[in-house]
């Protein structure tokens, strides 16, 4: 039992070192490196290590789901052991990486000097707030650990959700061998449902060979943990620690978010992946007008936009409504270069920022779109209805009131979503602090709209949905608005104006 | 806009220093951003303190509401090594219908966790129409015969502990009472 558990805690290991090799390949570590002491900027390196490790570990648990799905394809692959695929790759990862340091060196010669010195100029002084804040955010950690923990021990293999659609397709996997996919064939089990949570409990299992619950635990614990690093780490970087520490406690009071994240249930994993790309995009663009390069960055959001589509249908939803937000933020940020002509703007934008994205974002679609052509299979909520129904749902007024009295039922009964009017209030009292923060923030914008986007999109799937309404509404509206949590944290941190309490800048 | 800016925008001083009008302003404005800032921390002090409250609140719920780790460990055990028997006897993909007179437990369904159990078998809800396969999961084997005649079923094969797979036809009264009673529905897969 002991040896099963240290297996699986290996396996979870080696997919979060996968992780920051990919991004080491990448450069984002070395650019840290060299944005924090060489440019001696002020920005964090706890707020960096913390949003490196929430970033290695979510790469990781993509990139090693992708692999088991190319796994799953051969036969020859299949009678390969998951951990020599693993170290295959990693060794891969490796020598990529020692080719990439010694023909595209980050940190150029001498630097190394220039680094050392320059550590204790950045260091920040903390104040009592940060302390305070900083003490009771860690009782908060505390308490939810203590909350995830007791989910975990009485309700191990999660809820229902997590069970039909997740759990039992791992198992289908794990235990049909080379005839997994014809297990793929009930509605019940939502074989249309990307893959990536059920190829990474497999893979943990694929370690010491047998199905302890500790697997689909660590997978939702991972997602849990990442959240709250990226979260702080990008907060830490921009606004300083009582922000981030503020940003913290927020996120994991709701309570909704630490239970559906210990209940193994997808929505969590959404977020956080939304949350986690909007964090790149903001930190790109900050990138951008500092005139440093910001194309690793757009790269990394193209991967996180990847991971809202390899884990959940809805992130489909998420990704529409994420390029109506980028539209707008590209816009913004290119009205900076007014002296520029038109035609270079745009293909600034096409080269320096739309193609990274692309470019990290393509093997999550390449994946996606052969699960959904092997597969299955369309969406339970999208079959079979002519357009004269939906027309004839779109224009239902009885729909639209009882879409909205649920909506009314939930703000007035949902103590997180009183929690999110009064971080709106607070930002109406403080007032806001767009502008201090430069390009990242009038990214802001286009992180408002995506949020909201994303939201109208929902009410209208609620609108043409062919189930019961009263049902479908009951059974998925807070998880829905759960999606949204970290993403409207970071986003009211970032635009929330608390100078007057001495915070950065 | 932060109140920074608003207060030093609204500033109208003359060279000789502000005007009794300016001055008055000025104090209003004063006035409105001290209460501002007053409302803004009692907000700040709430959403820093709600987190403790929601938190020991769920920790709580846990600690009442759900059965404790032995109990469930048990079950899952016990569930587990029932269906490994079934999990054995049918291929990869097999469909079976599910038909229990178990109660509900507190958490989860009895379908989704025998689903769970079950893997790589399909188990569905006994309504699902393109199957003959029922696998019928009572309390103990003592009940398995009358459940088995009750509801006109042939059996196949008897696991144990109350676990059997057996056939049903359209002639079975379950299946009439699912014909007659069938909706059409208003999503056709």
């Amino acid at each position: 039992m002991i040896g099963a558990v240290l297996w699986i805690l290996l396996g979870w290991f080696v997919a979060g070192a996968l992780g920051y090799l990919v991004l080491g390949c990448l450069g984002v570590p070395q650019t840290l490196r060299r944005s924090r002491y060489v440019l001696k900027t002020s920005e964090s390196f706890a707020g960096d290590t913390a949003m490196l490790a929430g970033l290695s570990l979510l790469t990781g648990l993509g990139m090693t789901a992708m692999l088991i799905w190319l796994r799953l394809q051969s036969d020859m692959l299949m009678k390969i052991p998951v951990m020599v695929l693993d170290g295959s790759f990693i060794v891969m990862l490796i020598a990529v990486l020692g080719l990439r340091r010694r023909f595209f060196p980050v940190i150029a010669k001498g630097d190394e000097q220039t680094i050392r010195q320059a550590v204790a100029s950045v260091e920040e002084k903390s104040g009592v707030l940060n302390l305070v804040l900083m003490l009771w955010g860690w009782l908060m950690v505390a308490l939810m650990t203590a909350g995830v923990v007791m989910n975990f021990a009485r309700r191990p293999w999660g809820d229902w959700d997590a069970i039909m659609i997740w759990t039992v397709r791992a198992r289908f996997i794990n235990r049909a061998g080379t005839h997994w996919a014809d297990t793929f064939t009930l509605p019940a089990i939502h074989p249309d449902y990307p893959l990536l949570i059920p190829l990474s409990i497999h893979r943990l299992w694929q370690y010491p060979m047998v199905e302890l619950p500790l697997a689909p635990q660590l997978v939702g614990a991972t997602f849990l943990v990442s959240c709250m690093l990226i979260l702080w780490g990008t907060l830490r970087k921009y606004r300083g620690s009582a922000i981030a520490w503020l940003g913290l406690i927020l996120l994991i009071g709701n309570p909704f978010f630490v239970n559906f994240g210990s209940l193994q249930l997808a929505d969590v994993p959404l977020a956080v992946a939304f949350m986690a790309a909007w964090a790149m995009v903001l930190l790109a663009s900050h990138e951008y007008a500092a005139n440093r390069s910001s194309m690793r960055w757009w790269v990394v959001a193209g991967v996180m936009f990847g991971l809202t589509l390899w884990i959940k249908n809805e992130g489909m939803m998420m990704l529409l409504a994420s390029g109506a937000g980028l539209i707008v933020g590209w816009s913004v940020l290119l009205k900076q270069d007014a002296h520029a002509r038109r035609i270079v703007q745009l293909k600034t934008l096409a080269r320096r920022m739309i193609l990274p994205v692309f470019t990290g974002f393509f093997p999550f679609l390449l994946v996606w779109l052969w699960a959904k052509m092997t597969l299955v299979a369309s969406n339970d909520l999208l079959r079979a209805q002519s357009q004269n129904a939906q027309m004839e749902k779109l224009t239902d007024v009885s729909r639209h009131t009882e879409i909205l009295r649920a909506y009314e039922h939930m703000i007035a009964f949902n103590k997180p979503v009183w929690c999110s009017v009064m971080l709106v209030l607070l930002i109406l009292l403080a007032g806001w602090h767009v502008s201090a923060l430069g390009s990242a923030g009038r990214m802001l914008y286009g992180m408002a709209i995506a949020i909201i986007v994303c939201m109208l999109g929902y009410y209208t799937v609620y609108l043409l949905s062919p189930y019961d309404l009263a049902w479908h509404l009951e059974t998925s509206l807070s998880r829905l608005m759960t999606q949204f949590w970290p993403a409207f944290v970071l986003w009211a941190m970032m635009v929330v104006n608390l100078s007057w309490l001495r915070t950065k800048p | 806009m932060t109140v920074t800016e608003e207060t030093s925008s609204t500033q109208g001083q003359s060279p000789k220093g502000p005007s009794p009008v300016a001055t008055t302003k000025l104090r209003r404005i004063s006035r409105v951003r001290r209460i501002r800032r007053v409302v803004a921390c009692l907000l700040l002090g709430t959403l820093v303190l709600w987190p403790a409250w929601s938190l020991v609140d769920f920790c709580l719920f846990l600690q009442r509401y759900q059965p404790t780790p032995a109990i469930v460990n048990a079950n899952w055990a016990d569930r587990d090594q029932r269906f490994a028997a079934l999990s054995n006897y049918l291929e990869p993909g097999a469909v079976v219908a599910y038909h229990t007179n178990w109660p509900l437990p507190p958490n989860g369904s009895m379908l989704h966790e025998a689903q769970l159990a079950g893997a790589p078998v399909i188990i569905t809800d006994i309504w699902y129409p393109h199957t003959n396969l029922v696998l019928l999961d009572v309390a103990d084997d003592s009940l398995l015969q009358q459940a088995i005649q009750e509801h006109g079923y042939e059996l196949i094969k008897h696991f144990g502990d109350g676990l059997a797979l057996c056939r049903r036809d359209n002639k079975t009264p379950d299946r009439q009472r699912q014909n007659k009673d069938a909706q059409p529905a208003e999503v056709t897969p």
